[in-house]
């Protein structure tokens, strides 16, 4: 069967779907390099979500190859053969599988040289995430097989193209609420919130039975010649997808927190400076700004250490006020790098500096005119740049901590240290109206 | 080219005739096409005659199994036609060239073959041989590695000749041969089937009847999907010496046979 397998892989559309597929892909992986090449989980993520059209694609070349029996009238010939049908479609079926498998394994393949150069954690488990994908594309591929076969129709093939896509456009809406389970049958699910976040083995296990239902149904209906079979492939879809919708649990339990990933990675020398492991490439950049913050923030008593990158101990789920976070350790500070691939924040000192080293401390982020005043006090000037310049604060915002700053310093110098100290240990402490206590009880 | 003989080929046949129908009817949509027929043919080649309409196409379907029998009896090779259990075997041994032969264009001739030899079951490692062997027999070696589409219509007969004798079957059934044939292609298809009827049955549905003189040693005649005549085609060509219709004795003979049958019924 090896030789007709090889003559169907050369002369079917098999290869054409793998070349489509590969394109697709690479496309799809070009036009987000910045947020996957540092990142497996990342990278896995983002080689996955072309499924979103891949498997509509594998559908309707399924579909092409699929009509080709009845289109070129060889049922004739074939039907005063002794194979049996599910045998007879097994070199096909298996062209195609091989087909996008290469073309999927391919791709990832390729992404993977990349990442494996520039990740500094490896996942053992994203390994097997592209697997899924094979076995989703293969069974997109072989019920499109199946429909093509049954409808040999030249508007077959766009047309379950369209209906799959327009399907999965429906489900990826459902993945925005956290408390769905329809969501898990899309093909691109909402993406991990920090880098940290990896996707837990029931929400692969759900896409995989999904696809295994998918190939298996495709299987049975396309070498199907009674009701039986036809009954049976109905089963298997149908049970395929409860499990896929079931399993995985909610759309917010899709992902779970790998503690290796956040596993810190210090860099040589004193203050110490620590990142998560996924972010260890970052640690040469963010030694300096951060050993320069602890230095500013040494003109307090009882001043931080150590500086640790801020980390999530919960799932972030969207739409939440409640971003989670580890307790900063008696004498440390913690400071958050960019979680999509982005550069170190060129403010990191002013990050840290803010709320003088409390902002990023596991408590909710509150009384930023304090928090921003008392960093630009220590840092030694009237205001203080937002974290990453993504949080646009107004004028008015502004002059209030340039004026709060400005009222301070007027104060004698071991006020001012007092002040600072004690907005720094309220804010550690997560207590909230903090800007009395730097301007002794008034409010602007 | 020296072939392996397989152990149904020496075995001692089990049954008077390959291919024996009795009271036969088979359905062409919701018509009759074949009514009644009674049918007897063993190891040789059968040229099968009759008007368009007649059923030939439906009898020559349904001797490949590709249709059931809707009533009476067909046997084939000692195996009940109507019996799914015993198809799949019987299959094996069944070589059919439909009368339009579809065929996947982009295959190469070796490929096309190989894939038939492939879905008719035989052992893998007799099927390069046979392929290559039943390529040479309808003088394709030179155009074995090209495309279908690229052959003409006579090169694709001779492809649909190719697959239906790749597995050397006992029950060979060849629906118009020699359409699209040059004459010296139909002479070397004749001295072929002349090959293939010396140890199988070969029937041969087809509208030429000097094709069925020069090489068949049996004529069949069907009118109205039940049996005209059958005979050798001597008689055929006897009867056209006496009057009919035609420019050949066996053309004569033909429409003497046919108009007779019609007369009578």
């Amino acid at each position: 069967m090896m030789r007709i397998i090889r003559t169907e892989l050369r002369r079917s559309n098999a290869l054409t779907l793998a070349l489509l597929i590969t394109a697709v892909s690479v496309a799809a992986l070009g036009t987000s390099v910045g947020l996957w090449r540092e990142q497996w989980l990342r990278f896995t993520y983002n080689h996955a979500t072309a499924l979103f059209v891949l498997a509509p694609l594998a559908m309707a070349g399924g579909a092409m190859l699929g009509r080709r029996e009845r289109r070129t009238r060889v049922e004739e010939l074939i039907g005063s053969t002794g194979r049996p049908s599910w045998q007879r479609i097994s070199p096909t079926a298996a062209a195609m599988m091989v087909a996008v498998a290469a073309a999927h394994l391919l791709v990832f393949a390729g992404g993977a040289i990349w990442v494996a150069r520039n990740a500094t954690y490896t996942p053992a488990g994203a390994l097997f995430v592209p697997l899924t994908g094979v076995v989703v594309l293969t069974g997109a591929a072989w019920l499109g097989l199946a429909a093509g076969r049954a409808w040999p129709s030249l508007l077959v093939p766009p047309a379950l193209a369209v209906v799959g896509l327009a399907m999965q456009v429906a489900l990826a809406e459902r993945t925005s609420d956290p408390t769905s389970r329809l969501g898990n049958l899309a093909l691109v699910p909402q993406p991990q919130s920090y880098d940290w976040e990896a996707v837990t083995g029931r929400a692969v296990l759900g896409h995989l039975v999904l696809g295994a239902g998918l190939a298996a149904a495709g299987l049975l209906l396309a070498a199907a010649a009674s009701w039986r079979p036809r009954a049976a492939a109905g089963a298997v879809l149908a049970g395929a997808t409860a499990i896929a919708v079931i399993v995985p649990g909610t759309a917010s339990a899709r992902y779970y927190v790998d503690l290796d990933a956040q596993r810190l990675v210090c860099a040589d020398g004193a203050p110490q400076v620590c990142v998560t492991a996924v972010h260890a490439n970052r640690l040469p950049e963010v030694v300096a700004p951060a050993r320069q913050a602890l230095a500013l923030l040494a003109k307090l008593p009882g001043a931080p250490k150590r500086a640790v990158e801020w980390r999530s101990d919960v799932v972030y789920v969207p739409g939440s006020d409640e971003p989670g976070g580890f307790r900063a350790a008696p004498g440390t500070v913690q400071f958050q790098l960019d979680q999509d691939g982005g550069d170190v924040d060129p403010q990191l000192v002013d990050s840290i500096l803010n709320g003088a080293g409390t902002t990023y401390n596991g408590c909710p982020r509150i009384d930023e005119v304090a928090k921003y005043a008392a960093g630009a006090w220590v840092k030694g000037t009237d205001d203080l740049q937002p974290a990453d310049g993504r949080i646009a604060y107004g004028d008015q915002f502004h002059a209030e901590i340039s004026d709060t700053v400005g009222k301070l310093r007027s104060l004698p110098k071991a006020e001012q240290i007092r002040r600072v100290t004690a907005l720094r240990d309220a804010a550690a402490a997560c207590r909230t109206d903090l800007l009395p206590i730097l301007t002794g009880g008034a409010r602007p | 080219m020296i072939r392996a003989v397989s152990a149904h080929e020496v075995a001692p046949s089990m049954h008077a005739w390959d291919v024996d129908a009795e009271n036969l009817t088979v359905k062409a949509g919701r018509r009759l096409a074949v009514n009644g027929l009674r049918l007897s043919l063993g190891t040789g080649v059968h040229g099968l005659l009759g008007p368009n309409g007649a059923g030939k196409t439906t009898l020559m379907r349904a001797l490949s199994t590709v249709v059931k029998p809707a009533g009476g009896r067909l046997s084939l090779l000692g195996s009940d036609a109507a019996d799914g259990r015993t198809l799949r075997g019987l299959r094996r041994r069944l070589g059919y060239l439909p009368q339009h032969f579809g065929f996947y264009p982009r295959f190469t001739v070796r490929e096309y073959v190989e894939y038939m030899a492939w879905l008719r079951e035989m052992p893998a490692a007799a099927i390069p041989g046979a392929v290559q062997r039943s390529i040479e027999r309808v003088r394709l070696a030179d155009r074995a590695d090209s495309r279908l589409k690229s052959l003409s219509g006579g090169m694709l007969r001779r492809v649909g000749i190719a697959q239906a004798i790749v597995n050397d079957p006992a029950l060979l059934l060849l629906d118009e041969p020699t359409v699209g044939l040059d004459p010296e292609q139909r002479v070397e298809f004749r001295t072929l089937l002349r090959e293939l009827g010396a140890d199988s049955c070969v029937v041969v549905s087809t509208h030429l009847v000097e094709d069925v003189v020069a090489a068949c040693t049996d004529v069949v005649l069907i009118d109205g999907g039940a049996l005209v005549f059958q005979g050798l085609p001597a008689d055929l060509v006897r009867l056209g010496e006496h009057g009919g219709t035609g420019d050949s004795p066996a053309e004569r003979g033909y429409t003497t046979l046919l108009n007779r049958h019609r007369s009578a019924s």
